[in-house]
């Protein structure tokens, strides 16, 4: 599954590159995760749930690193989640943009989905991906605020 | 005592009625079901019927990978689950685990390749499909195995994954099994005459990629074992909804080390097989009997819908380049086709789908010259065995279509040019020189294919059709089509099975066979061929089958051939009898043999109604409990008989259909569909109905409606009926049959195999009617199913195309 998509953050590049290494701000970024704590430098684990279709609350052991970091313009994100109701795994590739005072992030997320998430959710797993990263990024918008 | 039976005729064609003459007054005949009231007020029993004292549930911890290396398994925290009683992993199973037996070896092919590698009970090493089981968890119910499946902790390191069957020998493709240098299954050459040289004369070569993809069987009933070990009198009994229960029983007793005596097997009533259950020792079928063994206590797997999708067998992906060559007649000079068959992660079943395609797409046809050649390959897919028509349709799909596409060449009517193929009555046997599934030659028995076609012309009234109805509709913007195609079915293959009937003395008849029953009516076919030759209604009869301790040789019910096979043996065996009750009764009424008459449960001496026996009465002498008997006699009025044919016989037919697509929907409407038929001699119409009906409603359901869906990552992205398509009854029409009869030479009482038949053209014939109502402008349709959302498309394509 590829997700290719951009968003327009209210604050400036700096402040935004800043807010993406916080775990308590990648936590908003990423929809139904309950828990992420960083493990070591650029690596996270926590726990996240997720509704996909039929499948309504599947808890995803998930592991987050980020990788190639190029500051503030980008940097990839290495995701992997784990869990009965089956597996993800995959990279975003992030690239933030100066437009005008705003940063403007564009992303393309390639997705291995694997299991009964798969296996069920299949129709939905494209329009759950992509409202999953627009509420997760808006939540993100919210949290930083205008910036300074 | 029972309802007077109805009597069809179905009519006959050329030879005469031997069946008769055999002596089955109730051959034809349509009574009520003897399984019907059981069925109907859930007084049957199905395996999840069994609940026995101390009864265990077991779920499966199944691989959500497609391909990878299995670095290693952690039940410990599953083990440490309140409720969970056990867990093991292929490990825990020590010198048990060993890959299940190659089912069906290779038939006696010169040209042939053959790599096996057969499913193991748990993944070790590798998994090689999604869904393959890596751990087996036993508890007090199967939520709580659930939940603890849950918690088995499985290190897969992904390989990548050899999801689209075309990628499977490409170079560099990640190999499956390690023991072999690709992804090779089998390689086989089958052919006669010299296709070049013939087709270098041909007015007309057509050659076209054609492609059919994978279905699953969706029966009601998905699969599900009860076992239970009897530690005191050494006996395990298992339940399961088997196709075969007698090899399975024969394989357990060997893996476990009991003798056959002491393993019973039962298939009780069974929602459906059509084929995969027929597949022998599943990881499950392995591994609970076991576990039953290893806990002393009964344990109980009932599969979900969704583990149907990954863990019970699948099948119809084939991919043909093939080729026709015609005279300026249109007459078939010679067909070459090479074509690739999936097998998914293992090959437990051989070759027969791959033959079963190469063999059926000779048809009805004369093909002088033939080369067919396939390649059987390993995915990482679930394992693939056959399902209902196991590969006749895809050989019957590229013959029907090629034959469509040179007719159009040609300018020939598409009926018209299978008209002038035809075999001709005067041709059988005919033997076509290549070998079938059943290791002998592939000769068809009999048959009378033209009356056939005209009877369905005459039926759908195709010449009416063509001249007025459709041109009126297609006048008024309507997208009508009409579709006519031909096949053949090779059935009632060997080796043999067997029955045992017997006179009780209370005056009914039981007859036990070996095979089982899901849904064909055996309860009912087989006791009219037993009642008929002792004077009885089939009501009379009480029928066991599929139960390994009251009948224990034989091997299934599988490939079209209970009918002719088991059916056979029940006749046999009836026939044996009612020559032990005439003797019986000349001794017993002091008359000869040929003065006696059978017939309402009693024997008489013919013109004398108070010299005269009840068979009951019979029964009761037979088995005296004092006196002394003559040397030689054996007790009662019972029989066993055994029937194995010499080779299959070959059953045929026409479909035809008219339908109708919405301009703006691509919904299909099916206006008319007709079968006419010919599976010989006809034990009961109404079951032959039965199965032509269902056959029909499953090719729809290739055809159009469903289809399995893998990623590239060999993930299975439908695995339910949300979105996996089966038809409804709306998409199902009423289906006009009828029966014509060649006997087959082949059997005493003529029969030929019709369980699959109604599946076998339907993919075919949608082609050719989808492509008649689309009209000129019609793409080729060359791969199946097709669907809504993909018919729409092709529309789309050709509005545009017309727009230009």
């Amino acid at each position: 599954m590829v997700i290719e998509a951009e968003y327009l953050f209210a604050a400036g590049r700096e402040t935004v590159w800043e807010a993406l290494q916080d775990p308590d701000v990648l936590v908003q970024a990423l929809p139904g995760t309950e828990r992420l704590e960083r493990v070591d430098g650029h690596v996270y684990a926590g726990e996240m749930v997720v509704g996909v279709g039929p499948v309504t609350a599947a808890r995803f052991d998930i592991s987050v690193e980020l990788t190639d970091l190029v500051p503030p313009e980008a940097f990839t994100m290495l995701v992997g989640g784990d869990g009965r109701a089956g597996f993800v795994d995959g990279r975003a590739d992030v690239r933030l943009e100066e437009k005008g005072a705003r940063c403007l992030m564009r992303y393309r997320a390639d997705l291995r989905v694997g299991g009964p998430v798969a296996a069920l959710g299949h129709r939905l797993l494209d329009s759950v991906g992509r409202s999953m990263s627009r509420r997760g990024l808006e939540a993100v918008d919210r949290m930083i605020g205008p910036g300074s | 005592m029972s309802r007077p039976a109805k009597r069809v005729d179905a009519p006959r064609v050329g030879v005469r009625d031997r069946s008769v003459e055999a002596g089955s007054p109730l051959l034809g005949t349509a009574p009520r079901r003897n399984e019907d009231e059981r069925l109907l007020t859930g007084t049957a029993l199905f395996v999840d019927d069994v609940h026995l004292d101390g009864m265990l549930h077991v779920a499966f911890a199944r691989s959500d990978y497609a391909h990878g290396r299995l670095r290693g398994v952690d039940l410990s925290a599953a083990r440490a689950q309140a409720g969970v009683v056990a867990a093991w992993s292929a490990e825990d199973l020590g010198a048990y685990w060993a890959p299940g037996p190659l089912l069906v070896p290779p038939p006696p092919i010169e040209r042939l390749t053959f790599r096996s590698a057969t499913q193991v009970p748990l993944a070790r090493d590798k998994v090689r499909h999604v869904g393959e089981p890596i751990a087996m968890i036993v508890a007090r119910s199967r939520y709580e195995a659930e939940d603890a499946v849950a918690l088995v902790e499985i290190d897969v390191e992904p390989l990548p994954p050899v999801a689209r069957t075309e990628d499977s020998l490409a170079e560099g493709a990640a190999r499956i099994h390690d023991q072999f240098d690709s992804n090779l299954a089998a390689h086989v050459v089958q052919s006669k005459g010299e296709y070049e040289n013939a087709a270098a004369r041909a007015a007309a070569r057509v050659g076209r990629r054609f492609r059919i993809d994978r279905g699953a069987s969706a029966p009601i009933e998905n699969r599900g074992i009860v076992a239970s070990w009897d530690e005191r009198a050494g006996e395990l009994i298992v339940w399961d909804t088997t196709q075969a229960p007698i090899p399975i029983r024969n394989g357990l007793a060997g893996m476990l080390g009991l003798p056959e005596t002491h393993v019973r097997v039962i298939a009780p009533f069974i929602g459906g097989g059509f084929g995969p259950k027929i597949m022998m020792f599943y990881p499950e079928e392995v591994l609970l009997p076991w576990a039953a063994m290893q806990l002393g206590r009964p344990v109980k797997w009932i599969e979900d819908r969704q583990e149907s999708f990954y863990a019970t067998t699948q099948e119809r992906e084939q991919i043909h380049d093939a080729e026709i060559a015609v005279d300026a007649d249109g007459r078939i000079l010679g067909v070459r086709d090479s074509f690739v068959c999936d097998s998914g992660a293992y090959n437990p079943y051989g070759l027969t789908v791959p033959i079963n395609s190469q063999c059926t797409l000779l048809g009805q046809y004369r093909v002088p010259n033939y080369e067919s050649e396939f390649r059987l390959v390993y995915t990482n897919k679930p394992i693939v065995t056959p399902v209902r028509g196991a590969g006749r349709q895809h050989g019957v799909f590229v013959m029907e279509r090629l034959l469509d596409l040179a007719a159009d060449e040609l300018g020939i009517d598409p009926t018209e040019i299978r008209r002038r193929n035809f075999l001709t009555p005067d041709e059988f046997p005919h033997d076509h020189e290549i070998l079938y599934q059943d290791f002998a030659p592939l000769v068809y028995d009999s048959g009378d294919y033209a009356p056939a076609l005209d009877r369905a012309l005459e039926m759908i009234d195709y010449d009416g059709f063509r001249a007025s109805e459709q041109p009126a509709l297609r006048a008024a913007g309507r997208r009508v089509g009409i579709g006519v195609v031909c096949y053949v079915e090779g059935t009632g293959i060997g080796p043999y099975e067997g029955a045992r009937v017997s006179v009780r003395t209370d005056g009914r008849v039981s007859l036990v066979t070996g095979v089982g029953t899901q849904g064909q009516g055996h309860f009912t076919s087989f006791a009219q061929l037993a009642a008929g030759p002792l004077g009885l209604d089939a009501a009379d009869v009480d029928v066991v089958t599929g139960d390994t301790a009251k009948f224990s040789w034989g091997t299934g019910t599988f490939a079209s051939r209970g009918a002719v096979v088991a059916g056979n043996a029940c006749h046999a065996a009836a026939l044996a009898v009612r020559e032990k009750v005439l003797a019986a009764a000349a001794d017993a009424l002091g008359a000869a043999p040929a003065d006696l008459e059978v017939g309402g449960g009693a024997v008489q001496v013919r013109g004398v109604p108070d010299r005269r026996m009840t068979l009951g009465e019979l029964a009761r002498r037979a088995n005296p409990l004092r006196g002394a008997v003559r040397p030689g006699t054996e007790p009662g009025l019972e029989a066993t008989a055994y029937f194995g044919p010499e080779r299959a016989c070959t059953a045929s037919g026409i479909h035809a259909m008219i339908l109708e697509i919405d301009p703006e929907t691509a919904m299909i409407d099916i206006r008319r569909y007709v079968v006419v038929h010919d599976c010989g001699a006809v034990i009961n119409p109404m079951l032959v109905d039965g199965q032509i009906h269902g056959g029909v409603a499953h090719g729809i359901g290739n055809s159009f409606y469903e289809e399995l869906v893998f990623d590239e990552g060999g993930q299975l992205m439908n695995a339910s009926f949300m979105d996996y398509l089966l038809p409804t009854a709306t998409d199902v029409p009423a289906i006009e049959t009828e029966h014509l009869c060649t006997p087959s030479p082949l059997n005493p009482l003529g029969i030929k195999g019709v369980g699959e038949a109604g599946a076998i053209p339907v993919a075919a014939l949608f082609a050719q009617a989808i492509e008649d109502a689309l009209g000129d402008e019609a793409p080729e349709i060359l791969e199946m199913p097709l669907s809504p959302d993909r018919l729409f498309a092709l529309m789309q394509g050709m509005a545009r195309r017309t727009e230009r």
